[in-house]
């Protein structure tokens, strides 16, 4: 009889024995697939702001300190006003390479949604290094246009109501992994309007120029050390600190070890159970089929072709279980993308085709090695029996 | 493959979606008339069909009508995955961007599989009655 066929005869024939074996690998497959997507898409994220924003020093206000890391890392939107402009005094220190402004605003809540405003990131084409990273539309920034971040939930060309003026989409950032991807960026020019704006008086005092973060990035060469003492001392009286992104995400870097921790020692355990409930599974039906394997020995039918026989009914199973728990992980994770990195309050990015194959990969191997292992040990047990022994004639 | 369990999962995720997303999954709430409530109004109609579907091929006998039944449903939950593109509001936080568009997707892809299974199952069927 052909080997796949015995195979998915004896699933079909068992099958209260076949679901419990497909559950098992389909819950392996879910708890190690799925854990290690989302702690690589956390760490792709965390590796993307130390590595890719293109700013070596922050400046902001000492009393927003907390509100320019959850705008930063958790897409939290705030208003962060400066009382000074240091910008041209930062500008002609040694070491600077390039300064850029940045000012924060959110809109006021919906009133569909409980769910607050919109972060509005303004910054000046001319000058800015940190948003043109994640496209190229950045620096021809038109003041009646506007950029989206990746999870902003909106289109190109799309139009959209801020502060009572209706801007154009004119892209739509990269994903960064940071708070950007919930942002809405505009032009310095078109922030002005708003601000300096009798309208908007009672909240920016119809002023225009206001700040609320520098990016500072160091001239090549330049020591960094020495640069943050200068920024640092030019700093003092004005109620301003400087901080590299490591300063920054300290906390969240923690947060991050912590959480990937947790989540790798549930997923030891639930890798554990599933072997050994495996591993009990395989070893009872074994037992059971050993007069079955004691006839096909005594007919004269090889070691190999019963091994192959009886791998085949769990290399079908092991093949449904895991295609069947990718699925569901992907299913789950990826609709809910924006919604994870949203809630997460965490860096959080989708890492690349190539890292979720390897993740696959060895997903695969994980259960695979699992299973042969729980096969081989009772196979070679069954087969030091005698195959009179084992069909139990002569006892 | 008896196809039946998977009908009767199709109908119960179907309704129960259709069911969520005009309640604790509903859309955005406003004054104003929102792109995602007509979202929301067409997905329903797409769900309560697909429940329809489901429940039709439960009683159909013919292995024919099953299997138009199976491909007509992977069709209509492949437009209840993709319904999100006929528009909803802007910004991530909002209730429709964090609950009702991703429930869409959600129950689109299962219910798409699901009809797959149950399309190769019939065809799978059609063959061994074919090779008898």
């Amino acid at each position: 009889m052909n080997t796949g066929k015995y195979a998915l005869q004896v699933i079909s024939h068992s099958r209260f024995r076949s679901l419990t074996v497909f559950l098992l690998v389909f819950v392996t497959t879910v708890c190690v697939f799925g854990s290690a997507l989302f702690t690589d898409n956390i760490r792709n994220g965390a590796d993307r702001i130390y590595g890719n924003t293109g700013t070596d020093l922050y400046i902001v206000p000492q009393e927003y300190l907390e509100s320019t890391k959850d705008l930063l890392f958790k897409g939290k939107a705030c208003m962060l006003p400066f009382k000074t402009d240091v910008s041209d005094s930062i500008r002609a220190l040694e070491g600077v390479g390039a300064v850029s402004r940045q000012l924060y605003l959110e809109t006021l809540e919906m009133d569909c949604c409980d769910a607050g405003g919109l972060q509005i990131v303004a910054y000046e084409p001319e000058t800015d290094f940190a948003v043109r990273k994640w496209t190229d539309k950045a620096q021809n920034l038109g003041a009646d246009e506007i950029l989206a971040g990746s999870a902003a939930c909106f289109t190109t060309g799309e139009t959209v109501d801020v502060f009572g003026r209706t801007f154009t989409v004119a892209g739509v950032l990269d994903e960064t992994g940071m708070g950007y991807d919930q942002s809405l960026f505009l032009s310095y020019e078109a922030a002005d309007g708003i601000t300096g704006d009798a309208d908007y008086a009672y909240m920016f005092g119809q002023k225009a120029g206001l700040l609320s973060m520098l990016l500072i990035q160091q001239a090549d060469g330049s020591d960094i050390s020495a640069l943050t003492e200068s920024v640092r001392s030019t700093l003092e009286g004005s109620g301003l600190s400087v901080y590299a992104i490591g300063d920054l995400a300290a906390g969240m870097k923690s947060s991050i070890r912590m959480m990937t921790a947790a989540v790798r020692i549930m997923n030891v355990f639930a890798v554990v159970i599933a072997s050994v409930s495996l591993f009990a599974m395989v070893t009872l039906t074994f037992h059971q089929r050993r007069k079955t394997a004691g006839s096909l020995l005594s007919v004269g039918c090889t070691k190999g072709r019963i091994l192959r026989l009886f791998a085949a009914e769990y290399l079908w199973l092991f093949a449904a279980g895991a295609l069947a728990g990718i699925l569901l992980v992907c299913i789950i994770l990826l609709p809910l993308h924006n919604v994870i990195k949203t809630a997460l309050e965490l860096p959080y990015k989708l890492i690349s085709a190539g890292g979720a194959a390897a993740i696959t990969a060895k997903t695969l191997l994980t259960v695979l090695v699992m299973l042969a292992a729980a096969l081989s040990f009772t196979f070679v047990r069954i087969m030091k029996i005698e195959p009179a022994l084992l069909t139990e004639e002569n006892l | 493959m008896n196809t039946k369990p998977l009908s009767i999962a199709g109908a119960v995720i179907s309704a129960a979606a259709a069911v969520a997303v005009n309640t604790a999954l509903h859309p955005c709430r406003g004054e104003m008339a929102m792109k995602c409530v007509h979202t929301t109004q067409i997905g329903t109609v797409l769900l309560g069909a697909l429940a329809v579907i489901s429940i039709a091929a439960l009683f159909a006998k013919q292995k024919a009508l099953r299997t138009v039944l199976a491909v007509l449903s992977a069709i209509v939950s492949a437009g209840v995955f993709f319904v999100p593109l006929l528009g909803h509001c802007g910004g991530a936080m909002m209730h429709c961007n964090t609950h009702t568009m991703p429930a869409f997707r959600i129950a689109g892809a299962i219910l798409f599989v699901a009809a797959i299974l149950t399309a190769a199952a019939e065809l799978l069927r059609k063959e061994k009655a074919a090779a008898a």
